[in-house]
């Protein structure tokens, strides 16, 4: 069964066509890379697909539940959006807890799953540590473990390694590849290509709202490779938006 | 100061008012607000004083000007304008966020005279219009320009006077509070005391001015009669006699313009590029588990969150100054009555106890989470848990204040069958407060964020707020006078009728407010903000 479906997605703001037509068929356990250039409608898809806002037309199917409904789905996902989700008075423990709390969840139950993402993440020893007084990454991996400490089956993850250092972006790549492997579907969008190169299992591309091509990275450079083979992702990424950038 | 700072700052101004126009214009509640606060205020305050500005201005073109008169409406331009100006300085409102930008792209004086030229007659867009028709008033009862001018132009100066100096004392309090070492609620218990003090010996100060005839005179709030005399030399052209005195005010409040304004310009100047405001003392290493009376259940223990925060950070419960003003009001008639410590004190309490119960926390629930929705609407099946948090921590902001205060008072000087009374009442009446409070919360939820007592956040609706601390007044009142004439009267059947119908009120308002909170937030949508 396919951790997610959709069928018909179209959202519309007024004249504005924001998401059309959308056919998205991602299997559980794998990474799917979601891009797009700026304004394509990524943010947009992944607020309907986590109940965040309504679709104009269409239906979406989020691990086995409807996305519109919000009591099935919010036990089944993380999301992780561009801006972290965090209060500013609280330390970064007080925060998981609360976010335990909003599940239901006592803390008891994923505080081993919560400090060890931490750990890995290098955060622990800012755990007691205000979040008005995170840098931007720290924020970003408070948020990271957030979403995920409940070990939900679909995660929602809007460019996770934003603010991130080497380092950390490295282990949060691991993190995403480690939660696949344990059967979660991750949907990831970011900008940063060589990411999605590294640890999608599989890609779609948004343009104007209308995903414009799909597959496994391979097969996407494969598709626009006119070389010998030295195309890349971000070369296929230029390629397919391109076209329809130049009809403007 | 350089032309091209003007320049620029002209800019600025005409950018930022631009901007504000265009929110407006797009948001057509904000709209409608604009228009009928223009209507009313503009249009009908005018016109309620239409008697007294004919005869004024009949009484202008006499020969003999009415300097008393003329030094009321003086006296109430230049508070006007040094209103406007503090506030304008302590709010600094902005469209955007582009102080990075123009700190950069322009020199600190120009930002400056570009804020200060754009807040102000924002804030001052208001008295436009009514000014307009009382100066047309003016010329009817007039029947001749020359008044209309005089009028005009010895207001005008008083009020740009009284806008430059406000600016400067409030640009100067802004500063201080910056400077001070002072924890954030350190900062708030000094603004409160500061304003108790000046409020209270106001209303000390009223009965030696009023005296024992109980006729109150501007003149004895003016000693000297400096606005008089400022009268008196800016209607020479109309007859009368320029007094010294006068002609000193009119110095002074021509030197205040450029003086101030240098001083504003240095002061908010330094301001832009201090970021001490970024580095709060109250940032410590702490992680607080949930007190263990709170640890019962998730909603207990979200309430718990939400008192924590507000302890750390008092600026959440900015908007509750509204019931702080009234609460000096109450302390100010103490000096003059000390007696209603023990006679009005516990109910006063009581009512307290119930617009905070609600007001702290319920009034526009989402609107302050606004930031954190995308982690409560994808991690609640219901936002149930969040608003009984929401009203289970104001249960217990209220309840401190309604017993802490009403009990011990009400033991001092009254009946125990009374004091039991209210005891009984007031948890049903914080409860009701309370559901009430999310109802309105849900009927005008505020997600936009707006500047009000120097923090920017997503405020809870002003007419909602209002609302709710006139309806809580009334109700608690009710509730107390009912109890009174249960104790007093003693006439069972009578009371136990009364007592069904106030229950059912509240039991209306709270069940019902918290309902159709949970049903409209339960399908709120990020497209909704």
């Amino acid at each position: 069964m396919a951790a997610i479906s959709t069928d018909g997605l179209t959202k519309r703001y007024g004249s504005t066509v924001a998401v059309e037509d959308l056919a998205l068929q991602v299997p559980t356990g794998v990474v799917y890379g979601f891009l797009g250039p700026n304004g394509a409608g990524k943010t947009t898809t992944m607020r309907m697909l986590t109940g965040l806002v309504e679709p104009s037309d269409g239906t979406a199917r989020v691990a086995g539940t409807r996305s519109d409904d919000r009591r099935q789905l919010v036990d089944r996902i993380g999301l992780l959006p561009e801006e972290p989700p965090l209060y500013e008075e609280l330390t970064g423990r007080e925060q998981l807890r609360f976010a335990a709390d909003l599940r239901d969840i006592p803390f008891e139950q994923v505080r081993d799953r919560a400090l060890g993402l931490c750990d890995r993440l290098d955060l622990t020893e800012d755990l007691d540590r205000r979040v008005d007084s995170y840098s931007k990454g720290m924020g970003q991996k408070t948020a990271f473990v957030q979403a995920v400490q409940h070990d939900p089956a679909v995660v929602f993850l809007d460019e996770p390694t934003s603010g991130l250092d080497p380092r950390a972006a490295k282990t949060l790549r691991e993190l995403i590849v480690d939660l696949a492997a344990a059967d979660t579907t991750v949907f990831l969008s970011t900008h940063i290509l060589p990411v999605v190169e590294e640890i999608a299992d599989q890609v779609g591309v948004l343009h104007d709202g209308s995903l414009v091509a799909e597959g496994a990275p391979g097969e996407l450079i494969g598709s626009v490779d006119q070389t010998d083979g030295d195309a890349d992702l971000e070369d296929a990424f230029l390629a397919l938006t391109s076209e329809r950038g130049e009809a403007w | 100061m350089r032309r091209s700072d003007l320049r620029d700052g002209a800019v600025l101004a005409r950018t930022e008012l631009r901007a504000q126009a265009r929110r407006i214009a797009g948001n057509r509640r904000q709209l409608v607000g604009v228009v009928v606060g223009v209507l009313s205020f503009g249009l009908l305050f005018p016109l309620t004083f239409l008697g007294q500005v004919l005869s004024f201005g009949n009484a202008l073109a006499s020969g003999q000007p009415p300097l008393s008169r003329f030094g009321t409406v003086l006296a109430s331009a230049l508070t006007i304008g040094l209103y406007f100006g503090g506030a304008t300085a302590i709010n600094q409102s902005r469209v955007g966020a582009i102080g990075p930008l123009v700190r950069t792209s322009i020199p600190p004086g120009a930002v400056v005279i570009g804020r200060f030229a754009s807040e102000s007659l924002q804030a001052m867009a208001f008295v436009v219009v009514p000014g307009i028709i009382l100066l047309g008033m003016l010329a009817v009862g007039a029947g001749t320009a020359l008044p209309v001018l005089v009028v005009a132009l010895g207001t005008l100066l008083l009020l740009l006077s009284g806008l430059v100096v406000g600016r400067m004392i409030g640009a100067t309090i802004r500063y201080v509070g910056l400077l001070s070492r002072l924890s954030a609620w350190g900062k708030a218990i000094a603004l409160i005391a500061v304003a108790g003090s000046v409020f209270v010996a106001f209303q000390a100060a009223i009965p030696m001015i009023v005296g024992t005839s109980g006729s109150s005179s501007l003149s004895a709030l003016l000693p000297g009669s400096p606005l008089q005399a400022y009268a008196s030399v800016v209607t020479a052209p109309l007859g009368a006699t320029p007094q010294p005195l006068g002609v000193a005010v009119v110095t002074i409040a021509l030197a205040v313009i450029p003086v101030g304004l240098a001083a504003t310009l240095r002061i908010e100047g330094a301001f832009l590029f201090d970021d001490r405001a970024d580095q709060s003392d109250d940032v410590q290493d702490e992680s607080r588990g949930v007190a263990r009376l709170l640890a019962m259940t998730p909603a207990t223990r979200v309430a718990w969150r939400y008192l924590l925060r507000t302890r750390r950070n008092p600026k959440l419960v900015s908007h509750l100054s509204m019931v702080l003003f009234g609460g000096l009001a109450f302390v100010g008639s103490l000096v003059t009555e000390p007696s209603l410590l023990t006679t009005l004190g516990p109910g006063a309490a009581i009512v307290a106890g119930g617009v905070l119960a609600g007001a702290t926390y319920c009034l526009n629930p989402m609107g302050d989470d606004r930031d954190q929705l995308p982690l409560i609407l994808t991690s609640t099946a219901s936002t149930k848990r969040l608003l009984r948090g929401r009203a289970i921590a104001g249960l217990l902001v209220g309840g401190v204040v309604a017993f802490g205060i009403s009990v011990p008072l009400g033991l001092l000087d009254d009946s125990l069958l009374r004091v039991v009374g209210r005891a009984v009442l007031t948890p049903l009446v914080l409860a009701g407060a309370a559901g009430t409070a999310l109802g309105i919360g849900a009927v005008a939820p505020k997600f936009q964020r707006r500047e009000y007592m120097n923090v920017e956040r997503a405020h809870p609706s002003t007419i909602g707020m209002l609302s709710y601390f006139f309806g809580t007044m009334l109700v608690v009142a009710a509730g107390l006078g009912l109890l009174w004439w249960t104790v007093e009267r003693g006439q069972l059947l009578w009371a136990a009728v009364g007592w069904a119908v106030y229950l059912a009120v509240l039991a209306a308002g709270g069940v019902g407010g918290y309902a159709y909170a949970v049903r409209r937030f339960d399908r709120l949508t990020v497209d909704d903000l």
